[in-house]
């Protein structure tokens, strides 16, 4: 138990959570909507909070405390779906499966024959490897079984609870197919054309022109989830079983999910997508940031600020290779022949001077000069790039716009 | 590259029900020791790294941990296995989606024991061949030795679309090499041995492969101590070993030494060498030019575009003193570059040899038993030959004279040239020819005309001069750092925490 909250206390302390009114909002009224409507259950006191992660996903961590991540909301079109996610979580909750999960997984690791075994392996020098694989083995399918029917079971009663609450679970079950199908937004390559969004900036083309001639490994398309969890952010490989079970349906509607961002829901839309770019700027995942940006352009997202956080992108990249941390920011560990492994290459390859180009274009692409947005685009242009005096234009800055929202950026990424 | 230890961390509680991934996090529990990182090659190129790890120990045996990761770090496939107490990887080569690794066994009584091991990029494995042990028993020159050999004899390719070739330098008397090919599923296609006549010795070194012919550059001697040589280019055919062609190099009053091969973008062969006089003794021969050629790998023949006498045709670039030393001292040339406009650059060093302080009292000391020669590594150059092949500039790349103890006095300048090129003394790394082959780096290390001892990254424009790129790394307490051969445009710096025991591996653009 201390461990999870510490965890959990961790995703505070790292920022990994903010606080959003539209989207907690929006959580909030459906959620108060399912518990007016399902009033035999005992929901405890439901807290949510915004993630800021950029993979869909909502998660339970007990005691009434639920996750909503800012990638969900990309891909959530009308309240049926956000319900279907919310209700999944808050079953977890009144059928207290994380509770029973913990209290189960204490009693393994406090066992004292756990324990002494786990002591054993500790003092042994021999075939210590061995014998803590096998400890952990038996602890390991236990979970991995009971996590199977537990989502059965919160995904049952998730059901009972939109459709007391006049929610369409018809509707809100395309949501469980559109996780199916999460992993696009990395990997497909229907998301954008690399060489059509650069081909108007001016930077040496060679990159999509010529033909190279070293393939490393890179190129090679083996299996997934052979890393990170970013080979698939899907982990539930059943959301087509799930979607008939809830829905009772045979054939699956077709989903187009993924790759481009239907109107419906916008405003929420636009939010998170907002969130997670800066979110990704903030946390130096350039690649990433940047091949968000482009998705938002793709999709008609506001220019201005997509060119901004663009800018500000090859401004840090700029700065991350005079300082040799250029593959750290560029690197999303992406696979073979997807578009985002395509920018990541060529992100990876970008001369310097182009990078200074790319930051400069893409500044005057965005909004009209002397807003805050610009000054502060440009006060890090100024700093990462042209190395002018970063203290000064800091100073400057700050004496404009004394309370800026881009205060605690400029204390991160200011050199 | 170093044993370092690193740790496995073990599950925690952080255990939440969510609609997706539910990830293990692990603490300390169980040291891991990284045994060896390998680059793994293709035509000479990085194309992914291979981690190997020792998980665990018994008595008699180890489990071991293989990582394969892609050129970017990534993860892509992995194995476990077990293997003997004291196992290092030693070289990785891939080719058509299979990796083959050498495998290199200290723990014998008797010598040591070699096998490599082919898997598929998941970590499946896909076959083993061992190496005879009975060959790499004690013998005259012993373990220790051969295992010094084998770094200057011994080799690992890809051959493209066949599979890999792995040679050992051989433990006979004679000297020679034991080839084995292995096909891409992993099996044995053929092997063979290459030695001399009884009381004779040759030395073979891999040169390099083509998809028909497996080259080598052989020197046959009258015996260990013989201080000349006969020098041939030998090909063996990639499908059943036969000798295509064993090509002698001594040419018109000239012995040619075959210093590399390289593949055109017309698919036609450079082959480079080194020149000196057929009449010098081999090895305290003074090099006095470097050919370049073209070599038909099916027959052995050579068509040379040009030889490059030091005084006569690079007399007027190069200020020489004699035919064979120029002021700046000897000449070690590392690598040719073809240029995108057809013309072409040497990159090289010069080196002299020169008498240490230090070693001169010692030997005084030690009443002529020690050794007071050391060799002096200077500047670096960059010689231009136009489309005509003539010598049009030498542009110098000034850098801090490194001095390099001698193990002999006598030692010649060719076979200087050699143990310093083996050591890794000279500040010449390697050639980067960047993602399309158009970018030309040059990465070395040493003092150039800075303060501070280190690597640069030397891009040489086409037509004149260079840029140099100078890789900073602040200093940090309890940090090493390691600068490495990376994918093509890149050199990975790697950072060891020796306090925490942990590794960062970044990778820098060279240019």
């Amino acid at each position: 138990m201390t461990d999870r909250n510490t965890a959990l206390m961790q995703l505070f302390k790292n920022d990994a959570v903010i606080y959003d009114t539209l989207l907690l909002n929006k959580c909030n009224s459906i959620a108060n909507r399912i518990i007016a409507a399902n009033k035999n259950y005992a929901f405890d006191s439901i807290q949510f909070y915004i993630n800021r992660s950029d993979v869909p996903n909502a998660a339970c961590y007990g005691e009434g405390t639920i996750m909503v991540n800012l990638g969900l909301f990309l891909w959530i079109d009308n309240d049926d779906e956000l319900a279907l996610v919310l209700a999944h979580e808050m079953s977890h909750q009144v059928l207290q499966h994380l509770q029973s999960r913990m209290e189960k997984n204490i009693a393994t690791l406090t066992s004292e024959g756990f324990k002494e075994e786990l002591k054993d392996i500790k003092k042994s020098k021999e075939g210590r490897y061995e014998r803590f694989r096998k400890l952990m083995k038996n602890f390991s399918v236990e979970t991995g079984r009971h996590s199977t029917f537990k989502e059965s079971e919160a995904d049952s009663l998730a059901t009972v609870f939109i459709l007391r609450a006049g929610f369409n679970k018809i509707n809100g079950a395309v949501i469980l197919l559109k996780l199916d199908q999460s992993d696009a937004i990395f990997t497909s390559p229907a998301l954008y054309s690399l060489k059509a969004f650069f081909e108007k900036a001016p930077v040496d083309q060679s990159f999509f022109v010529e033909k190279r001639k070293y393939n490393g490994l890179s190129s090679a398309t083996v299996t997934m989830n052979a890393d990170q969890d970013l080979d698939s952010v899907k982990t539930h490989p059943d959301c087509i079983k799930r979607y008939e079970a809830v829905t009772g349906l045979g054939p699956k509607p077709a989903i187009h999910c993924c790759t481009s961002l239907s109107p419906a829901n916008s405003a929420y839309k636009e939010k998170a997508m907002l969130e997670i770019v800066r979110n990704l700027y903030e946390k130096n995942a350039i690649g990433l940031c940047i091949h968000f940006c482009i998705f938002a352009l793709q999709n008609n997202y506001p220019a201005a600020i997509y060119n901004e956080f663009l800018s500000l992108c090859f401004s840090q990249l700029y700065w991350s290779d005079q300082h040799l941390q250029r593959f750290n920011t560029v690197n999303a560990k992406a696979s073979a022949e997807t578009t985002l492994k395509l920018l990541q290459d060529y992100l990876f390859d970008a001369g310097i001077t182009d990078l200074d180009k790319l930051s400069a274009y893409y500044l005057s692409n965005a909004g009209p000069a002397g807003t805050e947005d610009q000054d502060f685009t440009l006060l890090m242009r100024n700093t990462q790039v042209a190395s002018k005096e970063a203290v000064n234009a800091s100073a400057a800055f700050n004496r404009k716009y004394p309370n800026s929202k881009y205060q605690y950026l400029i204390k991160i990424k200011s050199p | 590259m170093r044993k370092l230890k690193t740790t496995l961390t073990l599950l925690s509680a952080l255990i939440s029900f969510c609609a997706f991934a539910q990830s293990k996090e692990f603490e300390n529990v169980i040291d891991v020791e990284v045994r060896n990182t390998v680059e793994i090659t293709n035509n000479k190129q990085i194309v992914g790294y291979a981690f190997f790890y020792k998980m665990d120990k018994t008595k008699k045996a180890a489990t071991y941990r293989l990582a394969i990761l892609d050129e970017n770090l990534k993860e892509i496939g992995s194995n476990e296995f077990e293997g003997p107490k004291d196992l290092q990887l030693r070289r990785a080569v891939y080719e058509s989606n299979q990796i083959l690794l050498s495998f290199f066994d200290r723990d014998k009584k008797d010598g040591y024991a070699r096998f490599v091991k082919i898997f598929d990029l998941k970590g499946k494995e896909k076959g083993l061949i061992a190496y005879d042990p009975d060959k790499v028993k004690k013998g005259m020159y012993g373990a220790a030795m051969a295992d010094q050999m084998e770094a200057m004899f011994e080799g690992t390719d890809n051959v493209e679309g066949k599979g890999f070739v792995t040679v050992y330098q051989s433990k006979a008397k004679t000297g020679g090499v034991d080839i084995q090919m292995i096909g891409l599923n992993g099996k044995l296609a053929w092997e063979k041995s290459i030695s001399a006549d009884k009381g004779d010795r040759s030395d073979l070194y891999l040169l390099g492969t083509t998809a028909n012919t497996i080259l080598f550059f052989e020197m046959d001697r009258s015996g260990i101590m013989d201080r000349d040589a006969t020098i041939f280019l030998v090909g063996l055919s990639v499908t059943d070993g036969k000798e295509l062609f064993k090509k002698a190099m001594d040419i018109k009053g000239l012995t040619y030494e075959p210093m590399l091969i390289k593949k055109n973008d017309d698919g036609k062969l450079k082959i480079v060498s080194s020149m000196a006089d057929v009449s010098d003794k081999f090895f305290t021969a003074k090099p006095n030019g470097i050919s370049i050629g073209e070599l038909n790998d099916q027959t052995g023949e050579i068509n040379t575009l040009k030889d490059f006498n030091f005084l006569n045709d690079l007399g007027n670039v190069l200020d020489m003193k004699n035919e064979n030393k120029s002021e700046d001292g000897y000449i070690k040339a590392h690598d040719i570059l073809m240029m995108p406009d057809g013309s072409m650059v040497m990159v090289g060093e010069f080196f002299r040899k020169t008498v240490s302080g230090g070693g001169m009292a010692m030997k005084i000391l030690s009443q002529g038993q020690a050794s007071a020669a050391q060799a002096t590594i200077g500047d670096m150059f960059l010689l231009r030959i136009n489309n005509n092949m003539k010598a049009t500039a030498l542009e110098k790349i000034e850098k801090d004279k490194e001095r390099v103890y001698m193990p002999t006095d006598g030692i010649p300048i060719g076979l200087m040239a050699r143990l310093l090129t083996y050591q890794h003394e000279f500040g010449y790394m390697y050639t980067d020819e960047g993602m399309t082959g158009i970018k030309k780096t040059i990465l070395a290390r040493g003092s150039f005309g800075e303060e501070t001892y280190g690597t640069v990254a030397l891009s040489i424009n086409e037509k004149k001069g260079y840029t140099k790129k100078r890789f900073n790394l602040e200093k940090e307490k309890n940090v090493k750092y390691f600068i490495a051969r990376a994918k093509p445009g890149y050199v990975m710096i790697m950072k060891y925490f020796s306090k925490d025991k942990k590794i960062a591996v970044n990778l820098e653009k060279v240019s």
